[in-house]
């Protein structure tokens, strides 16, 4: 009975997974009057963010009545506040809270009473080829002469570190703003762009600020933009790891390895870091994206038959 | 070589070389374009009437643009990729046929050209001021095919910075609070003739309170020229009203380097794209070359006319009640006015 019920599951899932398909006028019709409602729920949200340091000019959209407010890493660099206005002209100001990099993912707060216009954050993971999405922002800066170009289009692509490429066009001052599926719920964050192709637009996935989620609010920043996870400055628990038999094995570790200290040996298999399977290499680079070294996580491998656990703090690929 | 740019508008880039676009795959191409392929499709089914009153328009066998008919054998196209080229042929299903210049309408870029032996009824211009930002468009071609389909980004409005209101005064960008301090005031200007001065603080305009650089541009920025305003200030202590009459803005904001790379790589852009005192932006995606398709709504019906790839981003459509109120005129001639094209095309 349990199989049943899971294969049903999957079943279910691949029919919401496909890429919509339109047939007729009515459907295209359908689909406008979608869009037009994304529209008037997302103009209100969508934020133009100023340097106080050096004038640059990005976006962001607030998801929450408080004003919590999303936007690109790249957009808040070096800045601990920031200037907001407003689609219809009113500006605020935000203090700059924490920024994941490697994400392109970044968080500021409105100062100031609310309740501000917001939008809902939706699962840019649930996303595949060919959903449409509707993409907003301050291209070139904010201008009082209109309200935040509306950009429509598909999800082209999306890489293993949850950034979506999509054929809406973006550009310059529209970072950091916002990408909604079609229920109005913000699922990517305009990032950086092919400049010779019109169908490379890259917005940093919106589970992937889930996952930094809780690190952004507490005020931490921390990653390298472009790293992907693979840059120098990265995350690790040092070990070198090989596949045995179908199992991920610890096969040496450097002088200094955080897993070395703690008293992981050579043989070792890895099971989980944090909450997290890890049955591959890449699994355990997606995992590390959210955190950074010296922060501290569980570590649990497989040593003759029992489950043994560690508590390791992550070092800087740096250190070695 | 790809080139990647982030999309703030910094003074510095920072280093982005390891940035790697995703490759799109062959199966998500072919997901995105099957999909292409049925909303192209399906628009094809409202394209009728638009198609039967464009025509692309040839100058020495080189494609330069289209033009629309608006009746007895006259076509309405850019001006600035027609007027400057020799030898035009209009392509009909009769044939090539030779048009030759009548007039120019210099305020929305657009010539008038009488084509002999042209035989197309003229264009239904609908009002499509009603359609919200969001509304699908679609470009139309000759054959019914959409060149290219797209939203209404933004509602119809005027890029001319002389159409927004201009007071003259220079603020701090970062001021923020009760009252945000003039810095200078410009000579001859509206906040001069009234008597604003450097250290009065700005508090309200038009009865509303304003706590920023920002806010107060976008204020006044909204407001037209000519138009008299409120404006309440704080000098020594004491609350001041004036009530200057705006000017028109003098200089327009260049394009900066960043976004010219950005813009200038994405695709071709015509030179006169920015002049324009009402247009609708849409995010639907052209070449220079296709310039004078009348642009449709989901009814089919003809609410405006490309006048100018802009950039990446933007496609700038002339609307149809715009265009019927230019009909109404005489264009000017050519040798009347001969400047007057050619300079719109220079700034």
């Amino acid at each position: 009975m349990n199989n049943l019920i899971i294969s049903l599951t999957l079943i279910g899932l691949q029919i919401l997974s496909a890429a919509p398909t339109l047939e007729s006028l009515s459907d295209l019709k359908a689909l406008q009057e979608r869009v037009q409602n994304v529209v008037v729920a997302a103009t209100p949200a969508t934020v133009s963010l100023i340097s106080l340091r050096n004038g640059s000019a990005g976006s962001g959209v607030t998801v929450s009545a408080g004003g919590l407010v999303l936007t690109a890493a790249h957009v808040v660099q070096g800045s601990r506040e920031m200037i907001v206005v407003f689609p219809d002209g009113r500006e605020e100001r935000a203090r700059v809270l924490g920024a994941n990099s490697t994400r392109d993912a970044a968080m500021v707060q409105l100062i100031g009473d609310g309740p501000w216009a917001f939008v809902e954050v939706g699962e840019s993971d649930l996303l595949v080829t060919g959903d449409f999405v509707v993409a907003m922002g301050h291209p070139k800066g904010y201008d009082p002469t209109r309200r935040p170009p509306v950009r429509f289009g598909r999800v082209m692509t999306k890489d293993r570190s949850g950034f979506i490429t999509t054929d809406c066009t973006v550009i310059g001052g529209d970072s950091g703003g916002p990408l909604f599926d079609l229920e109005g719920r913000v699922v990517g964050i305009h990032s950086h762009i092919n400049v010779e192709e019109k169908a490379i637009n890259r917005h940093a996935g919106i589970t992937g600020f889930k996952k930094s989620w809780n690190k952004m609010l507490a005020g931490e920043k921390w990653g390298l933009l472009g790293s992907d996870g693979n840059g120098m400055s990265r995350p690790v628990i040092g070990v070198i790891l090989g596949k045995k038999a179908g199992a991920l094995v610890v096969q040496a570790m450097p002088s200094g390895s955080p897993a070395l200290e703690v008293g992981v040996k050579i043989g070792d298999e890895l099971l989980r870091t944090g909450d997290a399977e890890i049955s591959s290499l890449d699994d355990l680079r997606k995992f590390l994206i959210d955190y950074e070294a010296g922060d501290r996580l569980k570590l649990v491998v497989g040593r003759n038959g029992e489950e043994l656990e560690f508590q390791i703090m992550l070092a800087g690929l740096r250190a070695y | 070589m790809k080139s990647l740019f982030p999309l703030t508008l910094l003074t510095c880039l920072p280093l982005l070389g390891q940035l790697v676009p995703s490759e799109i795959l062959a199966k998500d191409q072919a997901i995105t374009e099957a999909q292409s392929d049925q909303i192209f499709k399906i628009v094809r089914a409202v394209t009728k009437g638009a198609s039967e009153v464009v025509f692309p328009i040839f100058s020495n066998r080189n494609h330069i643009g289209y033009g629309v008919s608006v009746g007895d054998g006259k076509l309405i196209a850019k001006a600035s990729e027609v007027v400057p080229r020799p030898k035009l042929l209009v392509k009909t299903k009769e044939g090539a046929l030779p048009a030759s210049i009548l007039g120019a309408y210099p305020e929305q870029d657009l010539v008038l050209l009488s084509v002999d032996g042209l035989k197309a009824p003229a264009a239904k211009w609908v009002d499509g001021s009603g359609l919200p930002e969001g509304a699908f468009l679609a470009a139309v071609r000759p054959d019914g095919e959409a060149a290219g389909f797209g939203v209404k980004s933004v509602a119809a409005r005027s890029l001319r910075a002389e159409d927004q209101g201009f007071l003259g005064v220079e603020m701090h960008p970062n001021d923020f609070g009760d009252g945000v301090r003039i810095n200078r005031v410009v000579r001859d200007s509206a906040a001069a003739m009234v008597g604003l001065r450097p250290g009065d603080e700005i508090l309200a305009i038009k009865g509303e309170v304003v706590k920023g650089f920002h806010e107060i541009s976008a204020r006044l920025r909204r407001l037209k020229a000519g138009e008299t305003v409120d404006i309440l200030i704080s000098r020594n202590g004491n609350e001041l009203k004036f009530r200057p009459t705006l000017q028109g803005s003098r200089a327009k904001e260049p394009e900066s380097e960043q976004l010219r790379a950005m813009n200038s790589k994405s695709g071709s852009r015509n030179q006169v794209r920015d002049d324009f005192g009402n247009v609708v932006q849409s995010d639907m995606e052209l070449e220079s070359s296709q310039t004078g398709l009348p642009i449709i709504d989901l009814e089919g019906r003809i609410v405006g006319l490309v006048i100018a790839r802009a950039g990446r981003i933007s496609t700038l459509i002339l609307p149809s009640i715009e265009i019927e109120e230019m009909l109404k005129s005489e264009p000017y001639k050519l040798d009347q006015r001969p400047r007057s094209v050619s300079e719109r095309s220079r700034r």
